[in-house]
């Protein structure tokens, strides 16, 4: 089930972070974004360039002293930039759901996984604690826990990494949310593991049609789940585009940069010569607050040149749906 | 992992613990592991004896506490069972009625230090900032304040009434409560499932109160079972120094009263000591078996 119109709009979004010198320092710049129904889009990037800072600004949860400073973000027709408080409670949980890094601290060591998921069942749907009961062992055979009666009454720390991130899906899923963002998910797991989660995730969302907004700085995962892909860099959206594109065609000279650093298996001749295949970006992401002049990603381009240092590139059109921020795509395109 | 891992999600179950058959419900569970240890259902038993001695013992044993019995200062066996105080009255009748004014005093001024202590440090612990800045001067200033003066000032201006004493008590020991709780609130509001809960549309109220504190109980938990030892002790401590309620008796008032006759008869002042330290040992037994009970990664070992 794919919807065309986007289910989740941001336009032209920048968070501002407060110093304590009292200055304001921009995390996110003029970023947009479109995530429609049923699809999921990977969000890629380096640590530190704005991507959890895009998905908190969305659950309007930033941290203090983090402000939303222009733009919109609308989730299905409604600038939630401007909800109240109680609304994005509302949201939170029932249209939104999170999915965090980290399986093992996210479920509360001190309730049962079966009382957790009810619990959130209960706050959202007002069911009563039996049929909250009910939904819960029906979640957690969703994401296939085997004994799901009995895993009911276990504890978080009686799971393995990977089944705490089940449960932890299950909660996510359990209000029935028409966005999951999933900050991460599979980090902290093992590949095995992270494929059953992937191929879980997928299964999940044809079932439901749900959107997903997939935060990784792995490549693999989003050619494995996205339909759709955003790169972010230092707080800029670099490229952005379908998933087959973007990873056929990368554009900006970081994305491609970020593909020649993912590792592939090779067997036979040609992993004699393998070591020498895998690159890495010279250079750190800029600091906050101290961003050059021009593109910001200019310092740690091979490409770069004067204009590049000291203007900043607008969105150039590569293919349908397709962009990218930066001044050589635009002079190789006309070339 | 076996490679066969990939397809199955069994696979990896097969790790994990097997799940009990009929699991229990969560709170008979704690209870049985209470009752496993040892040294906790000696810390029941014991509280038991005590608390059944002062609701019913007055009743049983039939001896009026604030009458002379006996000869002063007699020891104990020869008339009475614990000896006589020095003007003749019963100590086993006193302690027997002392303690329900101890207990009383020291139960309720600790679950007041406790209800403060747990309110002013959830709410400096989970906003933070200019709220936490407050609320901790506040606690400062409570803090730094001498306890037993400041009982002592309490208590001699308003008349010696219970509700004095365990107001005084109640006052001057929540501090320590409420550093604790707030660091605790601090370190796990910091943790994943907090943020989760939030993400999941958790107000404020419920994260503090439903996320937050079970989690934070372990350490509070023990450290309440020490403020009730510590406000019976202080209880003790006022009733010693004549500052108790002159109508009623407590284990502090008898030693107060008979020290001056401690050389000549010990049992005088020794045995409400005894009572008092038996029953901060049971409280302190009771409070490390609940903690070890309600902490679910101590379950395996039980």
């Amino acid at each position: 089930m794919t919807d065309t119109a986007p289910f989740l709009e941001i336009r032209d979004l920048s968070v501002d972070m407060k110093t304590e010198a009292g200055s304001m320092i921009r995390v996110l710049d003029n970023v947009s974004l479109e995530i429609r129904g049923g699809t999921t889009m990977g969000i890629v990037g380096e640590s530190g360039c704005g991507k959890s800072m895009t998905a908190l600004a969305i659950m309007r949860l930033l941290p203090p002293g983090f402000e939303i400073t222009s733009g919109q973000i609308v989730l299905d027709g409604e600038d939630i930039t401007k909800a109240s408080d109680a609304r994005m409670r509302q949201l939170r949980g029932n249209d939104i759901s999170m999915i965090f890094q980290e399986p093992m601290t996210s479920l509360n060591p001190v309730f049962t996984v079966g009382e957790q998921i009810a619990e959130a069942v209960r706050q959202h749907q007002g069911l009563d604690t039996a049929k909250a009961e009910q939904r819960a062992i029906e979640m957690l055979k969703a994401v296939q826990i085997p004994g799901a009666e009995a895993r009911l009454h276990s504890y978080p720390h009686e799971f393995s990494g990977g089944m705490r991130q089940r449960v932890m899906i299950a909660m996510a899923l359990a209000c029935q949310p028409r966005l999951i963002i999933a900050d991460e998910p599979t980090t902290a797991l093992d590949v095995t593991v992270q494929a059953q989660i992937f191929a879980l995730m997928r299964e999940l969302q044809e079932e439901t049609g749900t959107a997903i907004m997939l935060i990784t700085h792995d490549l693999g995962a989003v050619a494995e789940l996205a339909d759709d892909v955003a790169v972010f860099y230092a707080g800029w959206r670099i490229e952005s585009g379908p998933a087959a594109s973007i990873l056929r065609h990368a554009s900006h000279p970081y994305t491609q940069g970020l593909m020649s650093c993912t590792p592939r298996l090779r067997l036979g001749k040609a992993a004699a010569g393998g070591a020498a295949d895998l690159r890495e970006i010279a250079g750190m992401v800029p600091q906050l607050g101290k961003m050059p002049a021009g593109c910001r990603f200019a310092p740690r381009c091979v490409l770069a040149d004067d204009r590049c240092r000291s203007q900043v590139p607008g969105n150039v059109d590569i293919r349908k749906g397709h962009t990218a921020m930066c001044w050589k795509t635009e002079t190789e395109a006309l070339a | 992992m076996k490679p066969q891992a990939i397809a199955t999600p069994d696979a990896e179950a097969n790790t994990a613990p097997p799940p009990a058959a009929k699991p229990d419900h969560p709170l008979r569970e704690t209870l049985k592991i209470f009752i496993k240890n040892k040294s906790a259902a000696g810390g029941l038993i014991l509280m038991g004896i005590i608390l059944f001695g002062t609701i019913f013992g007055p009743m049983l044993y039939g001896v009026d506490a604030y009458e002379m019995v006996w000869m002063p200062l007699s020891p104990p066996g020869d008339g009475t069972p614990l000896g006589t105080d020095y003007i003749g009255r019963d100590i086993f009748a006193g302690i027997l009625v002392g303690g329900r004014v101890t207990l009383t005093v020291g139960a309720i001024s600790a679950i007041m230090t406790v209800v403060i202590g747990i309110l002013v440090g959830a709410l400096a612990g989970y906003f933070g900032g200019r709220v936490d800045a407050a609320l901790m001067k506040f606690t400062e200033f409570f803090q730094v304040l001498p306890s037993l003066l400041l009982a002592m000032v309490l208590v001699t201006i308003f008349a010696p009434s219970l509700i004095t004493i365990i107001f005084a008590i109640g006052i001057v020991g929540w501090a320590q409560v409420a550093r604790l709780t707030r660091a605790e609130f601090m370190r796990i509001g910091n943790l994943e499932y907090v943020k989760a809960a939030r993400a999941a549309g958790a107000r404020d109220m419920y994260l503090m109160f439903r996320v937050i504190l079970p989690g934070s109980l372990p350490p509070i938990i023990v450290s309440s079972a020490l403020v009730t030892g510590a406000s019976i002790l202080f209880e003790a401590g006022l009733g010693y120094l004549g500052l108790g309620d002159p109508n009623t008796l407590s284990w502090g008032m008898i030693i107060g009263q008979n020290q001056n006759y401690l050389l000549d008869a010990w049992w005088t002042v020794t045995c409400p000591g005894i009572a008092i330290f038996l029953t901060v040992l049971a409280i302190s037994l009771i409070g490390d078996g609940i903690n070890d009970a309600l902490n679910p990664r101590a379950r395996k070992r039980a």
